[in-house]
């Protein structure tokens, strides 16, 4: 079956959002909510001055 | 038998209307979509600001992968959010084959603009649809050379896949491109020097990251032949004019003969070059 070229970028952000709404139904989308499963360098390099200034 | 004016005006239309603009539309989209998540993280705000551009990245969800399943924890910088986006785009994969890179990815926008700039810079005036310009970069790599480095993607991929198994961060972490690009944080020497190599080989030549170095795009590749949504050829009608390789963002060699390639990224720049648009169709199946 023939798609119209103009119909192809409709389908792929919808086949997209798609599955970023099934991976929220399994709970893969952890920043919405603010929780965070790995930490970024900035994030480990405020806990170390954190525990640096409790330390002093 | 004659074609009456409205006819005539619609196959005229049909002919000329090109789906480019709203390609280029979605990809500024997302290139800006993915700077703003980079600028959120550096911003002042405290942890409800979020994750860093590594915890959106698809391939971060490949690289930690591993380790979520033996240990139930990420790696260091990724997350479950990387899971999801990689979910997302491997599933788009499945539906469209590779077209997050042709129209979603932020590194392949970068390149393509900057693959614009190199020609303007270096000879070229005005871009004719489907005509060589007389530039001299990008180049075109010869096709034996582009055979073998095309190779180059998968090793990574394999690699990586290893390496993450006894790692704490991300195997690519202290080299990765999008975060060198997007993160808007440059500690090391070693990610300066990825993102000049990245600007001037995007200059170079046309995606060479994509093509020989991108491991989410080796992975891709391995999925690109049995998307659902395929291009194909009408061998009878095509008259091997070759504009539609000019065009290609991704230098297929050929493109009317290899319209499957695992390289294509369904950014239908073919379908807009090629003058009859019954030549080269999108179809399902």
């Amino acid at each position: 079956m023939k798609i119209d070229k103009f119909a192809f970028p409709v389908i792929i952000i919808a086949v997209f959002i798609a599955f970023l709404v099934i991976a929220m139904m399994f709970g893969l989308l952890p920043m919405l909510g603010g929780k965070h499963g790995g930490h970024s360098e900035l994030q480990l390099f405020e806990s170390c001055v954190t525990l640096q200034g409790q330390l002093a | 038998m004659t074609m009456t004016t409205t006819e005539k005006s619609t196959s005229k239309k049909s002919k000329n209307e090109s789906v480019l603009p709203v390609r280029r539309g979605i990809q500024i989209f997302f290139l800006l979509l993915t700077f703003a998540i980079g600028l959120r993280h550096i911003m002042p705000g405290g942890p409800s600001r979020g994750g860093a551009i590594d915890s959106f990245c698809p391939f971060g969800g490949v690289e930690t992968l591993f380790v979520y399943i033996t240990t139930g924890q990420t790696l260091q910088t990724t997350s479950l959010m990387n899971f999801s986006v990689l979910l997302a785009v491997m599933g788009l994969t499945l539906v469209a084959g590779r077209a997050f890179c042709g129209w979603m990815c932020p590194l392949g926008t970068l390149q393509d603009a900057l693959a614009r700039l190199a020609r303007r810079l270096t000879g070229e005036q005005k871009h004719v649809l489907g005509k060589r310009g007389k530039h001299l970069f990008p180049i075109t790599i010869p096709v034996q050379v582009d055979r073998w480095l095309n190779y180059i993607k998968y090793i990574i991929l394999i690699a990586v896949v290893i390496f993450s198994m006894q790692s704490v961060y991300p195997p690519l972490h202290d080299m990765c491109v999008v975060r060198a690009i997007f993160s808007f944080h440059l500690p090391t020497t070693l990610l300066w020097v990825v993102t000049v190599a990245f600007v001037l080989s995007s200059m170079f030549a046309k995606r060479l990251f994509c093509r020989y170095l991108c491991p989410m795009g080796a992975l891709m590749a391995v999925f690109n032949k049995i998307s659902i949504i395929r291009l194909k050829v009408n061998q009878e009608k095509c008259n091997q004019c070759s504009r539609c390789d000019v065009e290609c963002p991704m230098d297929i060699p050929a493109v009317s003969q290899n319209i499957r390639s695992v390289e294509c990224v369904r950014c239908l720049a073919c379908v807009d070059t090629c003058a009859d648009p019954e030549t080269i169709t999108l179809r399902i199946g």
